[in-house]
């Protein structure tokens, strides 16, 4: 079985120095992987991401990690992800990064994500450049996750983000707050090139559970959602979901939207 | 409850949801606060008990004659981890 430890929001600080540490020091006797989805730090200082560093130190097993909205913050991304990257954590945007754990390729590609919404309440390319701006970022990432699922050769393919692809992971959020949290085109991207889980987090007083139109489980991983430290999730057979038939996106996307 | 958008506090409440968030002791982990009349609640999770102590001296700061309340909790992170099984 490959189990996989997963969690997001940590938000390190240094006055939470020893906090995670004595949670993490056995974590290769439960788990085979760590997937950290986003928010690792408070604001966004490569300083707190150093501290954090020195409390992973012990865990024993290969660390994967996607950035949040608060690791830029400060504008300060490329300072976190060179540190991480530095203590040998592989830190994806857009990439992907192929783990041999005992003999079963885990393929895992990441990307921030942003928000814009879910269907029948979404923010529209359409109008002022940041209008524009705001949802042709959400679906430059969202073709950068799609683009490395479908690189991808594996046995077991997971999607890691900071943002939903899903509305089931927010109940329990405000409503009116759903656009910010995360958009639908995280999710076509997921089901178009196939997975076989979703990680994210980002919403803190979202729900765990969830699953694309196409069937992905997707599980919010935001350690106040959990109440624990990390969840581990445990796979049998290493799946590999293929890729779900959904038609293209339309030349013209008015019609997803309410409102311009 | 008052409706939101004839409520002067709410929108006090959102500036003071934005200030919380630029203060970097403060503004994690889901806070959120209300104000009703003269007394401001911060709700939500803290990730740590110092964290939770200086949460409210934004509010103080900003709104010197209201009374602050401090219902944040101290996010627990102690509750065991059980498996998920993906057959």
């Amino acid at each position: 079985m490959i189990r996989i430890a997963a969690m997001a929001d940590v938000h390190f600080g240094a006055d939470a120095v020893g906090s995670l540490r004595p949670h993490l020091t056995h974590l290769s006797e439960r788990a085979d992987l760590l997937l950290v989805a986003g928010d690792l730090t408070r604001v966004g200082d490569p300083t707190e991401a150093m501290l954090l560093l020195d409390e992973l130190r012990e865990v024993r097993v290969p660390i994967v990690a996607v950035l949040g909205n608060h690791d830029h913050h400060t504008d300060r991304a490329a300072g976190i992800t060179a540190a991480l990257r530095g203590a040998g954590i592989h830190v994806l945007e857009g990439g992907s990064v192929t783990l041999d754990i005992d003999g079963v390729r885990v393929g895992i590609a990441g990307v921030k994500g942003f928000g814009g919404g879910f269907l029948g309440a979404c923010a529209s390319d359409f109008g002022e450049p940041e209008m524009r701006a705001f949802v042709g970022h959400t679906k430059e990432r969202a073709a950068r996750l799609e683009a490395a699922l479908r690189r991808l050769e594996c046995d077991l393919r997971i999607a890691l983000l900071h943002y939903a692809p899903v509305a089931d992971t927010l109940k329990g959020e405000r409503l009116e707050i759903y656009p910010f949290l995360g958009s639908y085109l995280l999710a076509e991207a997921i089901d178009r090139a196939g997975a076989d889980l979703a990680l994210h987090g980002h919403a803190h007083a979202g729900s765990e559970q969830g699953t694309t139109p196409g069937g992905v489980p997707v599980r919010n991983v935001a350690q106040p959602v959990l109440r624990r430290t990390l969840a581990i999730y445990g796979f049998d057979d290493a799946g590999n979901r293929g890729p779900i038939d959904l038609p293209p996106p339309p030349e013209l996307a008015g019609w997803r939207y309410l409102a311009h | 409850m008052a409706d939101r958008c004839t409520n002067p506090n709410f929108c006090l409440a959102q500036h003071e949801r934005e200030v919380l968030a630029q203060d970097p002791p403060g503004n994690e982990l889901g806070g959120d606060i209300d104000i009703f009349g003269e007394s401001v609640m911060l709700l939500g999770t803290r990730a740590s008990s110092e964290c939770q102590v200086v949460a409210p001296d934004v509010p103080r700061n900003l709104l010197p004659n209201h009374h602050v309340r401090n219902e944040t909790r101290r996010a627990g992170l102690l509750a065991p981890v059980p498996l998920e099984h993906f057959p």
